[in-house]
């Protein structure tokens, strides 16, 4: 999913950059980013509940990354912005595309994508704590599973502009989902010989959230005909997650086994997003 | 001077065709389809303590009430006691075949005779219900040599019926048997009986385990 969109979106921007040669106020940037995230902890019941142990910092921005971003003029009051985040292994994952059209004066309306990934790390843990009388796994390697969260949304936008100062406001509600995913946990009894397996398949579970984001970019000089500047850049996610699945249980054989669907409550979930870099404008 | 620089050209050029003939990336590995039949003549009963995540071979006599676990190498003796992985000598006049891997090739034995009944006897008392002398086959379960079943256990019936039409490397089936059910009685003890297609019998009697 992150390489298909990542080549439709360079091939979006390649596209944009051709269309928007002949227009001002183009503009292209590099800066450093840092994510935040937050995740309520629900106490576990008797099911699994895979984002109590999603990876997460609170807003201390553990997930630093390196952004590119740019603003082109598509044409008149018509607008798209692109923001690629590269974490730690130089990957462009995160995404944040944004199509603005300002037909009335500062106001106007935007779709918006965003991508991104994730960490859930250690669910034998779950197992090891509920499970009496059993080796919670009996895989002793540390277990981790990426993910990766995808994101469609549309709302007002704001875009005000003044002496060299440019200031982007969006208020974007849609829909967010990860993909879909499945995990095997195989236990034994201690001091026995029954054994258990427990096989999860997480659906894509679709998460209404809302996407509020500023952008401020500010001219600092030119050079011949082009301009240079700084950029900052807030945004973040709000939304209730649930990461709802179906688990089969085998107990001693493949035959002895049971299909449960498993629903649990929603987590308050919310990012924070910090970028400071600096463009060029042409 | 000059006819010792040429055998000196010589060697040197020979040794060089030698370096790059040896440098083989991937040997020709072609390993047969021929399949090998044995006739089952012996059945090999050890100890497994199942009390940890993984079944281990013991020689202690002694297991836990819920981890009784044998190992049972059901084979023909004839050709297990002369076993040998038959790799090919890989001899070269100069330098040695240079290579980061080797031709494993295994061998494909199945049983002929095949096994027609795989019947376990309890020669304890197991619970109030289950005496001395019952036939306690369907209270076992199974792995097989390669743990095929992932982290779950077969019935019996199913790995021999498995175990009767798959190629194995080893000329013999090797099975790990554990019993469902705790063990209520301070010792056990089992006796294994295979009948095999020719209407051939065999027995084995495992150690008196001491459950604790």
């Amino acid at each position: 999913m992150p390489k298909t969109t990542t080549l439709l979106l360079l091939t979006l921007l390649i596209s944009t950059i051709a269309l928007s040669q002949n227009n001002s106020n183009s503009q292209i940037g590099i800066g450093m980013g840092l994510q935040g995230k937050s995740c309520e902890r629900i106490p576990n019941s008797t099911n699994l509940d895979f984002l109590n142990y999603l990876d997460t910092d609170g807003f201390i921005g553990n997930y630093a990354y390196i952004v590119l971003n740019g603003n082109f003029k598509i044409k008149q009051q018509s607008y798209l912005n692109l923001v690629v985040g590269l974490y730690s292994d130089l990957l462009p994952t995160k995404l944040n595309v944004s199509f603005s059209h300002i037909p009335w004066n500062i106001f106007g309306f935007g779709v918006s994508f965003l991508g991104y990934p994730e960490y859930i790390n250690e669910i034998t843990q779950f197992h090891w704590d509920n499970d009496e009388g059993m080796f919670g796994s009996t895989d002793s390697n540390y277990w981790q599973k990426r993910n990766y969260n995808v994101g469609f949304a549309l709302g007002p936008e704001i875009k005000y502009n003044l002496n060299g100062l440019t200031i982007d406001l969006r208020v974007h509600a849609g829909f967010r989902w990860v993909n879909n995913f499945e995990t095997r946990i195989a236990q034994k009894e201690i001091d026995g010989n029954y054994r258990r397996v427990y096989d999860y398949r997480v659906k894509r579970n679709f998460n209404p959230y809302i996407f509020p984001e500023f952008e401020l970019r500010y001219r600092l000089f030119s050079i011949f005909n082009s301009k240079v500047g700084l950029k900052l850049r807030a945004a973040c996610e709000l939304s209730n997650r649930t990461l709802n699945y179906t688990r089969t249980t085998y107990e001693w054989t493949a035959q002895n086994k049971e299909d449960i669907e498993i629903n649990l409550a929603k987590h308050k979930y919310s990012t924070l997003e910090l970028d400071l870099g600096f463009f060029y404008e042409w | 001077m000059k006819k010792w620089l040429k055998a000196l050209n010589i060697v040197v050029i020979i040794a060089l065709i030698k370096i790059v003939q040896s440098c083989i990336l991937f040997p020709n590995c072609e390993c047969s389809d021929e399949v090998f039949y044995y006739s089952i003549n012996s059945i090999e009963i050890t100890n497994i303590d199942n009390s940890q995540t993984y079944p281990q071979f013991t020689e202690e006599d002694e297991m836990h009430k819920a981890a009784v676990a044998f190992n049972v190498l059901i084979s023909d003796t004839t050709l297990t006691e002369n076993y040998a992985y038959n790799k090919p000598l890989q001899s070269s006049i100069g330098f040695s075949t240079a290579q980061a891997w080797s031709c494993d090739c295994s061998m494909n034995y199945i049983p002929e005779p095949t096994i027609h009944s795989f019947n376990i006897y309890t020669n304890f008392d197991i619970n109030d219900i289950i005496k001395a002398g019952d036939d306690v086959s369907n209270l076992f379960l199974a792995f097989d040599r390669n743990w095929s079943n992932g982290d779950l256990y077969y019935e019996l019936n199913e790995i021999i019926n498995l175990a009767n039409i798959t190629a194995s490397e080893i000329p013999g089936i090797l099975l790990r048997i554990f019993l469902k059910i705790p063990v209520d009685n301070s010792k056990a003890e089992f006796t294994i009986d295979i009948t095999l297609s020719n209407g051939t019998k065999i027995s084995q009697t495992t150690n008196t385990i001491s459950i604790v």
